[in-house]
């Protein structure tokens, strides 16, 4: 099924951890989008999910137990305009 | 898909009218291209049925684009777009059955995409910008690489290249153009035209277009070979059809998506299969696939010449630099998403929930071109209070 939430986690990472974490990332499903930036934020990570809930559960059971994830933000899109 | 679809051309061409002449080609053209406007047609109503997806009462042709609804008249703007459209194609079309009538599927596959250098061309100064060293780099290989393909035993065909020079690939540009028009135009908030139909409606100006000339140019003698080679060669152009109509489809569904010169190099791996299938389908049919020369030193120049026209590609396509900016908006500032996403070189905008105000996943050929075209026209608009850009440097999807 088609995810009706979409979010942006935003996410800093501590030195030398990045692989680490892009690799732990790839494994969530839901995770539809990873990039790797320079910048503010290290990682970027686009999730597409079906409810808050499940939202709630990949970003603090999945995400937050990744080990080298120093700190996150999520955005949780509230309208987007791409083309198909 | 292209691929097989122009082999099946070439096949037709080679088996049922050998040895063939510019009209044979027509006479060919004119068939198939009724033939595949049938098929189209047909293929669309099919597609039109609905059945339950999701929960919901969807037509078949959801699958293939989501923008499907059923087999329709489009509104008047993108109408009128699928008609310039269609009339450019029908030049390409007249063009690409003289030149298929002459070369083999090795040739006539590099041929095509000479198309990107113009369309490159078109994206340069729609930005009113200059080229880059890697454009320059790509555009000079791909002439290169369509010159070398063109070789025959008597050196360079003059003609030929020059009916692959203008009609052939400045016509395809144009269509290419107008066709992403169309696939752009919101017929409502999140429901834009459907590459289905657009195939339907283009195929239709197209054949209209083409078939006035060619019936003029194709001989009473022409009319009668028509109707005798008509069934032997039919399921030869339905093959054609079917596959060029795929091929199509997935094309414009990615035109909707990227850059005009971005799409078609990536739809030129057509190119690289233009040989091996020309040799192996000669191994097994000989000569149905195009006459091949044995002279070693002519296909090592065909093989420098695909080279050259794959690195071209590939590199326009390996140039790109994607980024992602963070938007932070002054207070009291209105809705921002459109005026965002008009800007050129914005893929997606999105509004967010939280301490972030617009999230823009941006695209462009290099980092200064990121500055100067997209970057300082989003500082631009109205209302932005701060930007924070992420270049991107590497990508999982």
């Amino acid at each position: 099924m088609v995810g009706q939430i979409t979010a942006y986690v935003l996410m800093k990472i501590d030195i030398g951890s990045t692989e680490d974490v892009v690799d732990k990332l790839r494994l969530i499903e839901k995770a539809n989008k990873i990039a790797v930036t320079t910048g503010e934020f290290d990682v970027i990570v686009r999730l597409e999910v079906d409810s808050l809930e499940e939202l709630y559960d990949i970003t603090v059971r999945k995400i937050h137990s990744i080990r080298g994830i120093r700190e996150t933000t999520t955005a949780v899109v509230e309208k987007m305009v791409t083309t198909p | 898909m292209r691929t097989f679809s122009v082999t099946f051309d070439i096949v037709a061409l080679n088996t049922v009218m050998s040895p063939i002449t510019v009209e044979d080609s027509l006479v060919y053209g004119f068939m198939s291209q009724w033939v595949s406007f049938a098929a189209t047609f047909l293929v669309v109503a099919f597609l039109s049925l609905r059945h339950t997806i999701d929960g919901k009462p969807r037509a078949i042709g959801y699958k293939v684009d989501p923008d499907f609804g059923r087999m329709s008249i489009l509104p008047k703007e993108p109408m009128k777009y699928q008609l310039l459209a269609g009339v450019f194609a029908g030049i390409s079309t007249l063009s690409y059955y003289v030149i298929a009538g002459q070369s083999d599927a090795s040739a006539v596959l590099p041929f095509g995409q000479l198309v990107i250098v113009y369309l490159l061309f078109a994206d340069l100064m729609a930005e009113k910008d200059t080229p880059t060293i890697i454009e320059i780099q790509c555009i000079t290989s791909i002439l290169l690489g369509v010159l070398l393909v063109g070789v025959s035993p008597g050196g360079f065909d003059p003609i030929a290249l020059l009916i692959v020079l203008v009609p052939l690939n400045l016509a395809s540009a144009f269509f290419t153009y107008f066709q992403k028009k169309t696939k752009r135009y919101a017929i409502r908030p999140g429901l834009r035209v459907d590459s289905l139909n657009m195939r339907l409606w283009s195929l239709l100006f197209l054949n209209i277009t083409f078939s006035l000339p060619a019936a003029l140019m194709i001989t009473p003698t022409g009319w009668a070979e028509m109707v005798q080679t008509f069934v032997p060669l039919l399921w030869m152009m339905v093959g054609s059809s079917l596959t060029a109509f795929f091929s199509l489809v997935m094309y414009v569904r990615a035109l909707g998506r990227g850059s005009m010169a971005v799409v078609n190099s990536l739809s030129s791996i057509s190119v690289v299969l233009g040989i091996p299938v020309t040799l192996i389908g000669n191994f097994f049919l000989p000569g149905g696939f195009g006459s091949i020369t044995s002279d070693t030193f002519l296909w090592t120049l065909k093989v420098f010449g695909v080279i050259l026209v794959m690195i071209g590609v590939f590199a326009l396509q390996g140039s790109d630099v994607r980024s992602i900016m963070l938007l932070r908006v002054k207070p009291q500032t209105g809705d921002l998403l459109p005026l965002l996403y008009e800007i050129k070189g914005v893929e997606s905008a999105s509004a967010l929930a939280g301490g972030i105000d617009y999230l823009l996943s941006v695209k462009s050929r290099s980092l200064a071109k990121t500055r100067t075209q997209i970057l300082k026209r989003v500082q631009r608009v109205p209302g932005v209070a701060s930007i924070h850009t992420l270049i991107v440097l590497r990508e999982y999807r």
